[in-house]
């Protein structure tokens, strides 16, 4: 858990990233007449460092996934861009698009949903390679035997269908097929939030040996904070489709300054009965994307509401080097 | 003679286990399979030729000479309705081969790629889903002529539609699964992921509803014989038998009875059969 370096040219760079999702021609239309659209994204600005662990977290419908699909070129962006090594993806043509894929990889929540059910694991965790025509076919087949014994599974089971494995070893075969072509950076999006607990321990050790082994980068989308206490280097909470705060792990766990992370933070279940934790829940349910509140739009829940927080859009600054927070209550300070 | 034996035990397992995945798939399969090798053979064990005539017994009943009777020109009905299942099957194969790769590659197109495309493909196909086969096949015949392939073209026509409709829904549901999204960020081309990804787990409804139009088709094809537009006398078509049978109903009933339990029995395997591949192919139905 290497800290950040300043002057560290970042991997992956995303400036003023949105993705709205126009409800007129989806089945919402005509639902919600008067909403233009969905934020999913709304301006995210975030780097990622090569060899560390970027965790993105936030509850469901934060638009975490989005942004991992943003990151990748698997959906084209509202505004923004994002840089790889300084080339913009968005404007890369087949070739060097092409090239971008071979380096970054994603791994998919649902193990159970992210195999072809009708291709051997062999063939699944081959198939970067045949698209990248990597080696002779004994080549090939030689490093699927191998990648299979390195995330713990056997090369016997090449010969299998994804049906045929556990919720843990098919994880197994998407980490082994994402790691084919040693990508340099893997894109994780809640990869071990459909495990049972003692699987997600073993993948999770699995991805940091891997990590260690291949100096991988991480993007980690999930929304287990215990997972990110262990797992990352640097954190970004997502709230409604907006970055609220960003810091190192370490600062961020030790002191939260975004109410909606403390609100976060205070709910993590602790395996402590003799600690009491001051429960600060959030006032009432997570507000629709739809029809987000205005100003912050976590005001509504906010423990440490002000006035002014509904009809300011709070900026997200730097209040510590290498920490960004998008609150009044420290917008404050900083004037 | 342990070795084949054994071989033969294997073989009665697999059908046993073929048979309790799906009583009315293997129902189906069984009369599909044993009348495609009956026709497909007739000419080695038929004593007769379907055109042969034995003047000594025409509108013969069923006899130990002719098994089924004989027609007005003493035609053996049993061989004409085998050799009549050649060209049913011949033009049902033919057009729904024809439908289902046209139909699976439009629809596949349509789906994956959507938008202008999609409406590109669809909107005629939706013209020609409009169309009746009868018709089709009248205005065909008026201007080719009176021939087989007409037959099967009209029916192919007719079926392209019905398969890009169904291979265009099922397209658009596997296109969104993670599979496909995870193989697109691994690089796959849009080939591959139609090819490998896409068309094998999209696939199972289309053969449904082939081996249904099957059934359809042999039903057109003798509809159209029958009156007069299709096979041509004196080919044996099982449509054009029941038409020359018609005549002759109070002498010699045998000679409609037979060509159209004929036509029932081949219909009823092949929709049985898709019957039954709809239980086995889609989860969601399982237990009917």
């Amino acid at each position: 858990m290497s800290s950040m370096t300043d002057s560290a040219r970042p991997l992956l760079r995303a400036a003023g990233l949105s993705k709205y999702f126009p409800l007129e021609s989806g089945i919402l239309a005509g639902w919600r007449g008067a909403q233009a659209a969905v934020k999913a994204v709304e301006s995210v600005s975030l780097d990622v460092y090569a060899g560390q662990t970027l965790a993105i977290v936030g509850e469901s419908g934060s638009g975490k996934s989005t942004l991992g699909r943003l990151l990748l070129r698997l959906i084209q962006p509202s505004a923004g861009h994002v840089q790889y090594k300084g080339e913009n993806i968005f404007a890369m043509n087949r070739a060097q698009l092409r090239a971008f894929r071979r380096q970054a990889q994603i791994i998919l929540q649902d193990p159970y949903a992210s195999l072809n059910p009708r291709m051997r694991v062999g063939h699944i965790i081959r198939e970067p390679l045949d698209i990248y025509r990597e080696g002779s076919k004994a080549e090939r087949e030689k490093r699927v035997r191998a990648l299979l014994e390195r995330v713990g599974l056997t090369s016997a089971q090449a010969r299998a269908y994804p049906a045929e494995l556990s919720g843990g070893q098919r994880q197994r075969v998407c980490i082994a097929a994402a790691l084919a072509l040693s990508p340099e950076i893997v894109i994780a999006d809640e990869p071990t939030s459909s495990l049972d607990v003692s699987v997600q321990a073993q993948t999770l050790n699995l991805l940091s040996d891997l990590q260690r082994d291949f100096n991988l980068t991480y993007v980690f989308i999930t929304h287990d904070l215990g997972v990110v206490q262990h797992f990352s280097d640097r954190v970004a909470v997502m709230y409604l489709g907006k970055i609220v705060e960003e810091a190192p792990t370490d600062a961020l766990f030790a002191a939260p300054q975004h109410p909606y992370t403390q609100v976060l933070f205070s709910a993590i279940p602790r395996p402590d009965p003799s600690r009491r934790v001051n429960w600060e829940l959030p006032k009432g349910e997570p507000p629709s994307p739809l029809d987000p509140p205005s100003g912050c739009h976590f005001h509504p829940r906010c423990p440490q509401v002000l006035t002014a927080c509904s009809s300011t859009v709070p900026r997200l600054l730097e209040t510590a080097p290498g920490r960004r927070v998008a609150c009044l209550l420290h917008e404050d300070e900083e004037n | 003679m342990s070795a084949r034996a054994g071989r033969v035990g294997k073989l009665l397992e697999r059908l046993r286990g073929w048979y309790n995945a799906s009583r009315s798939a293997f129902i189906g399969g069984t009369i599909i399979v044993a009348l495609v090798i009956m026709t497909a053979t007739v000419s080695l064990y038929s004593p007769y030729k379907p055109d042969a005539m034995d003047f000594m017994a025409p509108l013969s009943a069923p006899t130990a000479a002719h098994l089924l009777g004989t027609d007005n020109f003493g035609r053996d009905i049993l061989t004409r309705v085998l050799y009549g299942y050649q060209i049913s099957l011949a033009v049902a194969l033919g057009s729904v081969g024809f439908g289902l790769a046209a139909g699976v590659t439009l629809g596949l197109l349509a789906g994956y790629f959507g938008g202008a495309l999609d409406n590109l493909i669809m909107r005629p196909m939706d013209v020609l889903m409009a169309f009746p086969a009868i018709v089709l096949v009248v205005a065909l015949t008026g201007f080719v002529g009176r021939e087989v392939s007409v037959m099967v073209l009209a029916v192919a026509v007719v079926y392209v539609p019905i398969f890009a409709r169904v291979m265009r829904g099922s397209t658009l549901e596997v296109v969104s699964e993670l599979y496909v999204e995870g193989a697109r960020a691994r690089g796959a081309s849009h080939l591959r992921l139609m090819l490998r990804h896409i068309l094998p787990n999209a696939i199972a409804p289309v053969l449904i509803q082939a081996s249904i139009l099957m059934g359809i088709a042999i039903l057109l094809e003798s509809a159209l014989s029958f009156i007069g537009l299709g096979t041509q006398p004196p080919d044996p078509s099982l449509g054009l038998m029941l038409s020359e049978g018609r005549s002759f109903m109070q002498q010699a009933p045998w000679m409609v009875m037979v060509p159209g339990l004929a036509i029932s029995i081949v219909v009823l395997g092949f929709n049985l059969l898709g019957n039954g591949l709809q239980d086995l192919l889609n989860p969601a139905r399982k237990g009917r």
